[in-house]
């Protein structure tokens, strides 16, 4: 990278000098000044497209004085260095011809004359005299101008070392381009009214700066319209998900709850079920006992008045059944066509659940007879009244079973509904997280960075083609570079906006429809 | 022909799935409950598993679940004929939403055994 | 029986995440990266109910497919859409005119794809 911008730097530079030898016009100071800037914005703009737009420093006049006058200083050092140091390669590796070297004593006496007069403008910036600042500045371009006739002529005559040349100018490029950033801003600062070459070459350097500028503009835009749109897409697809995400939990969440109240009713169910089954076995056997033990018989009543909580307890069992029934035919109800296998189940349990409130009624009813028969009937009067209202309390039994059959298909039934809607939520979260990876914004995104990357590699074709030409020496300057840039962002924003992608918004009433039926 | 293993608590479907698919070349190997199940399938290695869903210990959909999540790749066939208020739709709709690969309501003909085993084994 | 829709584009992501969003709807996804593997499962047979192309595609791109796929029998009026980031006129035009139902920019929210299909696709 390094390389290829001095590389091509370098070709610049190369080329100003030697159409600076063909017309030795003040105007072509211009075209220092002019691809100075054009070259320095073209690498400068490409990085702030690669890193953050830095918001330039604002100096007060004196600093940028004092900071010009030092870089003039430092400028003429190495150019003084490097004149030198191409004539000591001629020296020592080639054998030049007389002329080149008198051109390179040439050379290195009028930059020496462009220190002197450097030093002099230094002196009187320093001095701030707007007389004195003009001299010398009128005194230094015909300087400069002298200084890159000689360098060109120098080329010239020496084709033959330019490869060497071009090695040691690519070591002090940076140099140089410090040179041409010291003249912009010299050139900034001086009144330019007296000068309408100067005014025009400035003036035309801004308008391509600012061509420069609004490519920039519009492209670091679209960077910004990429993170926007990435940005809210990215946004609304995890709040969707994450919503989603929160139902499918809730819905774990009251099945979960589900299957535990269902495992703790599992306890007391199976308790009451096995004290109820013994109580019944007891009640089968009590006409027996009577007749035997009318003492035992007493003694059966106040056990059976313990049952009396029993059957309250298998009541409340019922209840809670009934109610995780509705909310699970409720749920069921939201999951819509799918859940429908799923009411028919709950409601069924609800069926049951309603039974078994019936059989503790009937429990009950056939326990308040036993009491009443121990109690009240020992009398025995009625013997077969007795046995009648003693069968009737052995029908418990089944009413015990039927309460067992409910709560195990209940627990069987919520114990399916959370395996599978917990399977579900296991698959749901892996398309989640598929989702959230592939986002068609992404092919969006991709294409705008390739256009980005084409409108770049298009103006840097034509920063070497014009650089071709100044080669080529036919004094043929690219005067059209301005509008040839202008071409290429106007392309690009065209280009952009067949792409569905309005870079203002005040467009987007204009834009054709996202969708279209022909 | 595959190896299948086959859970159901009911000893005499069990048998004659046993019979039915060895009588098609198939090796097969059989279980009472899901616990049972799913240490045979440990050892056995089956090409095929059919499960019944309603079972004590661990039911069909408990073995479903823990073969699916294993990433064992075995196909499942769910077989069910519901109990009492737990219907064999409810059961079957449910294993295939948890992913098998077919499901078979009791009771089921011999054919429709084979056919689903067949696009089990298939898949 | 579910409607068979033909996906083309030479975006993964794009075939990844639209084929997703379709099947979840309940269509049937065949996918291609360009018009020429378009053209090779058409020829080879694949009847789609619906076929959603990119335009700008290496090899085949979508106008030339939308024409190719016009000129088969059978694809007279099988409905063709195109889903791209061309929004320009010139484009839909030449797409009209090649033979497309309807011209879609990218990009279209999941929701919104189904209803435009259905709207396509009666009976779906």
């Amino acid at each position: 990278m390094c390389f290829g911008i001095g590389a091509m730097l370098l070709l610049i530079i190369s080329a100003v000098f030697l159409n600076s030898y063909l017309e030795t016009q003040l105007g072509h100071l211009k075209d220092v000044v002019f691809l100075g800037l054009a070259t320095i914005i073209t690498f400068a703009s490409q990085w702030l497209l690669i890193i953050e737009i830095q918001k330039p420093k604002v100096l007060s006049f004196e600093e940028r004085v004092n900071a010009t006058n030092e870089k003039l200083r430092h400028v003429l050092n190495n150019i003084t260095l490097q004149v030198e140091s191409v004539f000591n390669i001629e020296n020592a590796n080639l054998s030049p011809k007389n002329s080149n070297d008198a051109l390179a004593i040439d050379l290195v006496k009028c930059t020496e004359n462009v220190e002197k007069r450097v030093q002099v403008l230094i002196d009187t910036l320093q001095l701030g005299s707007n007389d004195e600042l003009e001299t010398a500045r009128f005194d230094l371009l015909p300087e400069i101008e002298k200084t890159a006739n000689a360098i060109v002529e120098y080329l010239n005559a020496n084709a033959n070392i330019d490869t060497k040349l071009r090695e040691q100018m690519n070591s002090t490029q940076p140099l140089l381009l410090n040179l041409q950033n010291a003249l912009n801003d010299f050139s900034g600062k001086a009144t330019v009214a007296e000068s309408p070459l100067l005014a025009m070459c400035i003036n035309e350097t801004s308008a391509i700066v600012d061509r420069h500028v609004r490519l920039d503009k519009e492209v670091i835009q679209q960077l910004n319209v990429i993170s926007h749109d990435t940005g809210d897409a990215s946004l609304q697809l995890a709040t969707s998900m994450r919503s989603l995400s929160d139902e499918a939990g809730n819905l774990v969440r009251y099945i979960t709850e589900a299957v535990m109240k269902i495992g703790e009713m599992d306890g007391s169910i199976k308790d009451s079920v096995d004290f109820i089954v013994k109580i019944g076995y007891f009640i089968q056997e009590i006409p027996d006992k009577i007749q035997q033990d009318i003492a035992s018989v007493q003694g059966a009543g106040s056990v059976i008045d313990d049952l009396g909580y029993l059957v309250d307890s298998i009541k409340e069992i019922s209840f809670q059944t009934d109610i995780l029934a509705v909310n699970a035919s409720i749920q069921a109800a939201h999951a819509g066509d799918k859940g429908l296998g799923f009411k028919i189940v709950a409601d069924e349990v609800r069926k049951l659940a309603v039974n078994s409130n019936k059989a503790a009624e009937m429990i009950e009813e056939g326990l308040d007879a036993a009491r009443h028969t121990i109690r009240n009937g020992l009398k025995f009067k009625f013997l077969d009244e007795i046995m009648n209202r003693m069968n009737e309390a052995a029908q418990v039994m089944d009413a015990v079973q039927n309460l067992e059959n409910a709560h195990q298909d209940a627990s069987q039934y919520y114990k399916t509904l959370f395996n599978v809607i917990n399977s579900n939520n296991r698959k749901l979260a892996a398309d989640i997280a598929e989702i959230l990876g592939s986002i068609q914004y992404q092919d969006i995104v991709r294409q705008r960075i390739e256009r980005m990357q084409f409108v770049i590699e298009r103006r840097n074709d034509l920063f070497e083609s014009f650089v071709t030409e100044l080669e080529s020496n036919n004094g043929n300057l690219t005067d059209d570079f301005a509008s040839q840039i202008n071409v290429i962002l106007n392309d690009y924003i065209e280009d952009e906006l067949q792409h569905g992608n309005s870079l203002n918004s005040d467009n987007e009433e204009d834009a054709p429809p996202k969708f279209e039926l022909f | 022909m595959a190896k299948i293993l086959v859970i159901d608590d009911e000893e005499q479907l069990r048998d004659l799935l046993k019979q039915m698919l060895g009588r098609d070349g198939h090796d097969v190997q059989t279980a009472c409950d899901g616990v049972e199940g799913m240490r045979i399938f440990g050892q056995f290695s089956p090409d095929l598993v059919i499960t019944d869903i309603i079972m004590p210990n661990k039911d069909g959909i408990e073995v479903i679940t823990e073969l699916l999540c294993g990433n064992t790749g075995t196909p499942i066939i769910a077989i069910s004929g519901g109990r009492r208020a737990i219907t064999a739709e409810f059961n079957l709709e449910s294993a295939e939403l948890l992913g098998v690969k077919g499901i078979l309501s009791k009771p089921f003909t011999r054919d429709q055994l084979r056919e689903a085993v067949k696009t089990a084994l298939d898949s | 029986m579910a409607k068979t829709i033909l996906l083309v584009d030479d975006s993964v992501t794009m075939l990844m995440s639209v084929k997703n969003n379709l099947e979840i709807a309940g269509f049937k996804v065949e996918t291609a990266e360009d018009g020429v593997k378009a053209m090779a499962k058409l020829s080879s047979g694949l009847k789609p109910d619906l076929i959603i192309t990119d335009i700008n595609m290496p090899n085949m791109g979508g106008i030339e497919l939308i024409k190719k796929a016009r000129a088969l029998p059978g694809f007279r009026f099988i409905p063709i859409l195109t889903l791209t980031t061309e929004s320009n006129q010139g484009r839909r035009d030449e797409g009209k005119a090649a033979g497309a139902t309807g011209w879609l920019v990218k990009p279209v929210g999941g929701v919104d794809l189904i209803k435009i299909i259905k709207q396509v696709l009666p009976g779906a």
